[in-house]
């Protein structure tokens, strides 16, 4: 009864109070809805891989280690792994999972590169039990030559038709029939497959022939190729798997290790494996392990992210009470009265906190709103996949409520305690005298909000600039006017007639061949030098042809490109500037490199060196460039992509020649191209994505900076009051008036702009020291938030000062 | 009903009651008058629990209210003191009808019952029509009355009225003091006045005339 009348109270007031009431409401609601987004990307990046069944009961197993020098610590772990934990006490079932290169998959209606190949047991869907679309779940992958394919990739490959008993066949010659159709992985996911074939048709094939690449894997403890997973068993215990699972592995590896090094005259050294476990809950954010299948998370981003979500909600709140009590004495009276008819402190601070709970959580529904809206900007930005609904549909809600609930209360405990404590005879006659630190308070708050708003916007502006500057450093290759065709690993003749084709029709500046183009992890190959047997060194490699340096635009420093066919085994090679100096290149010129173990054994391959070519930002220039060395590519190590660079202003026309020319050509696969431009920009996407948030952070501080200085600007009025209205009597004009009311308002707007320049620009700096490479930053960058700073203040103080001075010279 | 004895009440060094010793009947209507600065209006806060004396005590129905606590004070102002003001202090967001129940919604009152009561007050008070109008629709005389019917609502022990008057043309003026009288003559209710307007004073039972912080009269 009380409690609704107290409701009826807030709404006849925010009527009355209309314009002061709804900019209230709105701050909280812009606070909210920020706070929500953040807390609801939170929420995602913390709750991957929740939604398989039982996945708290779903674990990992991953491989650590000692190799000579090198340190261990990997996703992937050896094949016949899988096999002997089925066996162990408090493993209800494991399951593995292989993946395969990628590869060229063909249906009965067209040819698709595809990159999640991979292969599995037949338990691999009781696990991870993605919904089905099409097929059962029981027994899907029991035939050795049974496949299960995404949403997604069936829709690539078969288009509308019904996938089910369709036959795929792979480049390395496999043929696979699809048995199910399950949805797409949920992005949250660690794991990433579009395709999963029964494993054993890869091992019949080895088994049979043993020559195959990789077959050597199959029984051996120390070829780490697949990952693991196993599902406890309900009376399980995790601890007492990985005990079993450590014994049995030393016994493994040690046979192993035995076995494998007897045959050589290398001495074993410092080798040891052994195998940890991880719930995959924990995979995305706490894995600390390489070849994970995606990407994977920092946990202090969460926590940063939940500390922001909350300091938001502080700086709402904070907002919410200088708002309310802003404009104090226009409740005064109100406060007055119901104090003389006998409302205690408490009735009070029940009202004021009612008051302050409905506020936020109407908040509350125009924030969710809000999300709703920005949050297709949010996944943009974020790169990410994230709906309300996930989040809103969870048992988790109840915590909205809750902080919502808090967050009222919070906000409507400052009010309380000051209208519950105002003296009734002095408020009824508006002999109550606004106190001095009421300003200072809020002249802090703005001050603050000021510091604030300026840091960020000036990193935001910085991390722009830094971008910028990254993208137009040189990256030793030419993005402009130049594309990436992926070819895969078709047959030579293709590939010959789409590049006569297109040398033909005028638009093509160059054309060249590469295994690995900007933005791929080149593989890395031993070598040893010429006169120096012991010396084993590490190099990237990439397989070229000729044409390859002139398209991509790569700039000799040395020598120049290898004539045509020197033959295979004496043959010539380009390096980066790295490379170079790494090999002492330029100290003996006639070095030899010689490839460590060859395919077959017995045959030695040796390389001169036909020239350097300047360093190429294969990751773009934030890292620096590996050693490199560009060999001949050949009909044995195929060169995957075409680098095609098109004439000046023939760009767009060459796109499309280029489409024409693969259409009819190779007609039943799609094609794969990407412009070099993109690539290079993708190398900075992260840098992109902080500066967007950076951005959004600012704009989210300069409104809430408008709000602070609202509330000060309306309680500076009120504190001036008496010698506004004296002045106003004596007829003093308005803009003397408002320079008047102001007074201080201005100081504390000043006082933040001077604490924020040299913080700001240290915490740039800070920024910018983690860079290899960084832009100098001039004045102009802290030029501009210190304009819109001055801008917001202006207008602020014309439109809520003059407001308040108007109102006040009349009553 | 209403007793002062011996209040004094400071402001800092400023001693603006200097030992007033009081006593109002029931059903008594008493004026305090005084020129401004005087101390009638600290008194009539003091006597009405609003402001706690620096020494002295109060009693109000036998009840030492300067005794009492903040939450007891405030109890105790809701059931049994009611309240006019010079400047009517109506709510302008609410109704005539609503603003006549606040206090006994604060009382914690039921709606029904508070309503039946303080429509027949309004009615008493030829305010039936306007039950429904909020403040600004309504006449000074109106308003008044509204604020006098907010005032009786609670069935007080004693109404302090300070400078009811003060803001009403001479009829209206007039009127509100035969309210009073006819109030105090129909339900024995006791009215402490603060004015300082003599013609109004005449028609008190009796006035108290009050000089630099003491009683002359």
């Amino acid at each position: 009864m009380r409690f609704l009348n107290f409701i009826k109270t807030f709404f006849r007031t925010i009527i009355l109070h209309s314009g002061f009431s709804l900019l209230t409401l709105l701050g909280l609601s812009i606070g909210m809805a920020m706070s929500l987004l953040v807390l609801i990307y939170v929420y995602y990046e913390s709750n991957y891989d929740r939604h398989w069944s039982d996945s708290s009961q779903i674990y990992r197993v991953y491989s650590y280690g000692e190799i000579g020098e090198e340190k261990i610590r990997s996703a992937v772990t050896p094949l016949p792994l899988c096999e002997a934990l089925q066996k162990l006490d408090g493993v209800s079932l494991a399951t593995n999972l292989v993946p395969g290169n990628r590869k060229l998959v063909s249906s009965a209606y067209i040819q698709s590169l595809e990159s999640y190949f991979y292969y599995a047991d037949a338990h691999f869907f009781e696990v991870f039990d993605l919904p089905f679309l099409l097929g059962e779940r029981e027994g899907v992958l029991n035939d050795s030559n049974s496949v299960v394919i995404t949403f997604s990739a069936a829709q690539r490959l078969f288009g509308q038709r019904n996938p089910l008993g369709e036959k795929l066949t792979l480049e390395n010659g496999l043929e696979y029939v699809v048995t199910g159709m399950v949805e797409d992985v949920p992005a949250n996911s660690h794991l990433k497959f579009d395709f999963v074939g029964n494993w054993l048709q890869v091992e019949g094939g080895m088994r049979k022939d043993p020559t195959l690449p990789h077959a050597g894997m199959l029984d051996n403890w120390l070829y780490l190729n697949s990952y693991t997973y196993f599902k406890l068993s309900e009376t399980g215990a995790s601890s007492e798997v990985l005990k079993q699972l450590s014994l049995e592995a030393v016994q493994k590896v040690n046979a192993q290790i035995a076995a494998s090094f007897r045959l050589t005259d290398q001495a074993p050294g410092n080798i040891y494996l052994n195998f940890g476990i991880q719930p995959i809950h924990d995979i995305h954010l706490y894995s600390e392990v390489e070849n994970e299948m995606g990407t994977v998370a920092n946990p202090v981003y969460i926590m940063i992210f939940t500390a922001i979500a909350f300091f938001i909600l502080l700086i709402t709140a904070i907002n919410f009470m200088n708002l309310t009590t802003a404009k104090a004495s226009r409740r005064y009276k109100e406060v007055a009265v119901r104090k003389y008819f006998g409302a205690g402190r408490r009735f009070l601070v029940y009202q004021f906190l009612t008051e302050a709970v409905v506020y936020s959580f109407i908040a509350l529904f125009v924030a969710l709103v809000l999300v709703e809206l920005l949050m297709p900007g949010f996944n943009l930005m974020f790169g990410i996949e994230m709906t309300s609904t996930g989040f809103i549909q969870q048992p988790d809600t109840i915590w909205i409520l809750v902080i919502t609930m808090l967050l009222g209360v919070l906000s409507g405990s400052y009010p309380a305690m000051f209208f519950s404590g105002l003296k009734p005879h002095l408020a009824i006659n508006g002999a109550m005298k606004v106190k001095k630190w009421g300003v200072v308070i809020r002249g802090v708050l703005v001050s603050s909000q000021v510091v604030l708003s300026i840091c960020l916007i000036v990193l935001s502006i910085g991390m722009y600039a830094q971008l910028r500057f990254l993208e137009e450093a040189p990256h030793g290759f030419e993005e402009e006017d130049a594309i990436a065709l992926e070819w895969g690993a078709m047959d030579r003749d293709g590939l010959q007639k789409i590049r006569e084709a297109l040398e033909i029709s005028g638009l093509v500046k160059a054309v060249g061949l590469a295994e690995y183009v900007p933005g791929d992890d080149p593989s890395v190959i031993s070598f040893r030098q010429s006169g120096d047997s012991s010396q084993v060194v590490l190099l990237a490699v990439n397989y070229v042809d000729a044409g390859y340096f002139e398209a991509v635009g790569a700039e000799f420093v040395d020598g120049e490109v290898w004539a045509e066919n020197d033959g295979l085994k004496a043959s010539k090679v380009v390096l980066n500037a790295s490379a170079a100096r790494f090999l002492g290149y330029y100290e003996n010129k006639q070095q030899a490199l010689e490839l460590v173990g060859g395919r077959s054994a017995g045959e030695t391959y040796f390389f001169n060196v036909a020239g350097v070519v300047k360093d190429m930002a294969f990751a773009g220039v934030k890292e620096a460039a590996r050693p490199m060395v560009f060999l001949p590519e050949t009909s044995s190590n195929r060169a995957e992509h075409m680098i095609i660079s098109f004439d000046t202003h023939a760009f767009e026309q060459g796109v499309e020649e280029v489409h024409r020319v693969w259409s009819r050509e190779v007609p039943d696969r799609a094609i794969k191209l990407k412009a070099l431009s993109e690539i290079k920009s993708g190398f900075y996407s992260e840098e992109r994505r902080f500066a967007n948030i950076a951005a959004m952070f600012s704009v989210l501080a300069i409104i809430l900076t408008v709000f602070g200085k609202i509330g000060m600007a309306a309680f500076v009025v009120q504190y001036h009051q008496k010698n506004i209205f004296i002045r106003s009597i004596l007829a003093a004009p308005f803009f003397r008036l408002l320079a008047y009311g102001l007074r201080g308002y201005w100081m504390y707007v000043l006082f933040g702009m001077a604490l924020a320049l040299p913080l700001s620009s240290f915490l740039l700096h800070l920024w910018l020291s983690g860079f290899k490479v960084a832009f100098t930053p001039g004045w102009i960058i802290y030029l501009y938030p210190v304009l819109i700073l001055l801008f917001t203040s202006i207008v602020v103080a014309y439109l809520t000062g003059g407001r308040e001075i108007k109102k006040e010279a009349h009553s | 009903m209403v007793e002062g004895k011996g209040i004094r009440k400071s402001f800092g060094d400023l001693e603006v009651l200097k030992g007033i010793d009081v006593t109002i009947g029931s059903g008594e209507i008493v004026s305090i008058l005084g020129a401004s600065g005087a101390g009638k209006t600290t008194l009539l806060q003091i006597l009405g629990s609003l402001d706690r004396p620096t020494q002295g005590e109060v009693f109000v129905d036998g009840t030492a209210i300067h005794t009492l606590s903040e939450n007891q004070l405030a109890r105790f102002r809701n059931k049994h003191i009611g309240f006019v003001f010079q400047f009517h202090q109506l709510l302008p967001e609410f109704t005539a009808l609503e603003n006549c129940l606040l206090p006994a919604f604060i009382g914690g009152v039921t709606k029904r019952e508070a309503e039946k009561k303080a429509m027949e007050l309004l009615g008493f008070l030829g305010l039936s029509q306007r039950l429904e109008h909020k403040p600004a629709e309504l006449s000074g005389g109106e308003k008044q009355r509204v604020a006098v019917a907010r005032a009786l609502i609670n069935d007080p022990l004693v109404i302090f009225a300070d400078e009811p008057s003060g803001n009403l043309d001479s009829k209206n003026q007039e009127e509100l003091m035969g309210l009073f009288v006819s109030l105090r003559d129909q339900f024995h209710q006791t009215f402490v006045i603060v004015t300082h307007d003599e013609h109004l004073a005449v028609k008190s039972d009796r006035t108290i005339q009050m000089v630099d912080g003491l009683i002359v009269s």
